[in-house]
């Protein structure tokens, strides 16, 4: 028995052409996979493989090349993520598509409390409520609460990438994309991280994963799909 | 969403013109100066759409004809080509074609739909009056008459834009040049616009005054959902707020997307070259 996909990637290609080298550098070639809700489908392979290419062109900072980017909508619809138009994108970026990326990039001088409410704020939730979810958020992932009023970018590493990971996961997207997400963590709050995107998983969400350790692709895929160098 | 602006075809030519000016000037001649007649083809076949609350970047170097284009939409100069449509829904569907509209229509939809805030405060305040009489002389046209009401809204906007209130009754002239931008804000927020034109607000400004500025836009948009056109050459004011970006040279829009993806995947040549030139 199969479910149709959340998302069905179609010989998907992402290539750049640098103008004043008058060179063309490939990233990714021909890739084909699928996504389904409830599960993680886990890219693995060598650095310089295309995998976090591939999350960026899901999510169109990349603009693909070739192939398509079918996801099927909570409206029920299939939208070519390759081809959709820029208000599609950013109205699915906001209810449905989620993204941790490895590095944070937050508004500065924003206390680190509502740089993680922030996708509630804006699909219109007050500040008050935004604010309680996130706080529980962060008592899971342990930040101290006397930094929440502090901007990101005056924490560690590791306190960054989890308020990086609230953050994604907070708006309880369809899809969330998610590029290294426990590599600054240590043991203890790696376990966090892992148990809340498990629950998000069992909720519904489908998550394609790019991880650095082999032990948590084993431990957290559901389905795992390889690429090579291009 | 709902449209806000619909933009086609927008041109403007600052000279006599000629039938060569379009195909002689632009990107691939990287000049906008027509050789054959020596006119300046500041804006050429600009398109876009907006919808409501979000913020639309516009980058390019000096002389990519990016203020002209916040300028035409609010007939601070006339065009010579193109359409723009406006769609307002206080009451009901309106439609604007706004170049061809009289000199009473436009003055309506300057004063009390759109807003702008201009890089140098003498052209969007009155060195004249005091601050919040800039603010007054805004309200009053907008049909506001009571003194005591058109003060109290007045501190309510330097208040909302951190404008002490105990400098309402100063001239512009007596502040520094992060208080005067404040104080154009505020003026161009007295009407509560839909539509917002920011040209270049941040530019020669101290960094932490330039911080302060990008801060109360962002918590504008947050607050207001105004829409906003950003003009600006400055690769990070366009990260912090703008969603979508357009990009010009010599008159055009060489390129236009998502902020992010112009940022770190830029198709054209000159996007790859200003991209790589950030600081």
């Amino acid at each position: 028995m199969t479910t149709s996909p959340l998302l069905q990637i179609e010989g998907l290609s992402k290539s750049f052409f640098m103008h004043d080298q008058q060179k063309e550098v490939s990233s990714a070639r021909e890739v084909s996979f699928r996504v389904h809700s409830k599960r993680l489908t886990a890219l693995v392979g060598p650095t310089g493989a295309g995998k976090s290419s591939i999350l960026k062109a899901i999510y169109r900072t990349y603009i693909p090349c070739k192939g398509q980017i079918l996801y099927r909508s909570a409206a029920g619809k299939t939208v070519d993520l390759a081809s959709a138009d820029e208000h599609t994108i950013l109205a699915l970026r906001s209810r449905e598509i989620g993204f941790v990326t490895q590095f944070l990039f937050a508004l500065p001088r924003q206390p680190a409390i509502d740089v993680v409410a922030s996708p509630l704020y804006r699909r219109g939730l007050s500040k008050a409520d935004g604010r309680q979810k996130a706080g529980a958020l962060l008592q899971r992932l342990h930040i101290p609460e006397h930094l929440w009023s502090l901007s990101p970018t005056t924490f560690s590493g590791g306190e960054r990438q989890r308020i990086n990971l609230a953050r994604g996961i907070i708006g309880r997207p369809r899809l969330l994309l998610l590029d290294e997400p426990t590599a600054s963590l240590d043991i203890r709050t790696t376990g966090d991280a892992l148990e809340m995107i498990t629950e998000l998983k069992n909720e519904g969400t489908g998550i394609l994963a790019i991880f650095h350790d082999p032990d948590l692709v084993q431990k957290m895929a559901d389905t795992v799909y390889q690429l090579d160098r291009p | 969403m709902r449209k806000v602006l619909d933009v086609k075809g927008l041109s403007k030519v600052y000279g006599k013109g000629c039938p060569y000016c379009r195909d002689a000037t632009g990107p691939r001649f990287n000049t906008n100066i027509c050789p054959h007649c020596a006119s300046v083809v500041a804006v050429h076949d600009i398109s876009f759409t907006l919808y409501e609350g979000e913020i639309l970047g516009v980058m390019g170097e000096s002389g990519s004809g990016k203020s002209t284009v916040v300028k035409c939409l609010y007939f601070d100069e006339t065009v010579d080509g193109g359409t723009a449509h406006f769609f307002d829904n206080h009451g009901q569907y309106n439609l604007f074609d706004l170049f061809s509209l009289n000199a009473a229509q436009r003055r309506w939809l300057r004063y009390r739909r759109f807003g702008m805030v201009y890089q140098n405060p003498h052209l969007g305040l009155n060195f004249g009056i005091s601050a919040g009489g800039n603010i007054a002389e805004r309200l009053l046209m907008n049909g506001m008459l009571i003194y005591a009401d058109i003060r109290k809204r007045a501190s309510e906007l330097l208040q909302r834009t951190e404008v002490p209130e105990n400098r309402m009754d100063d001239l512009p002239g007596h502040f520094s040049g992060g208080m005067q931008q404040r104080v154009q804000i505020a003026k161009a927020l007295a009407t509560n616009p839909p539509l917002l034109f920011l040209d270049e607000v941040t530019t020669g400004l101290d960094v932490s005054v330039q911080a302060s500025i990008l801060d109360l836009i962002i918590e504008i948009q947050d607050q207001l959902k105004t829409t906003m056109i950003v003009v600006t050459h400055d690769l990070g004011v366009i990260r912090l707020l703008a969603g979508r970006t357009i990009v010009m040279k010599n008159g055009c829009i060489i390129e236009a997307g998502l902020t992010d993806q112009i940022l770190e995947d830029p198709q054209h040549a000159y996007t790859q070259r200003l991209v790589a030139s950030a600081l």
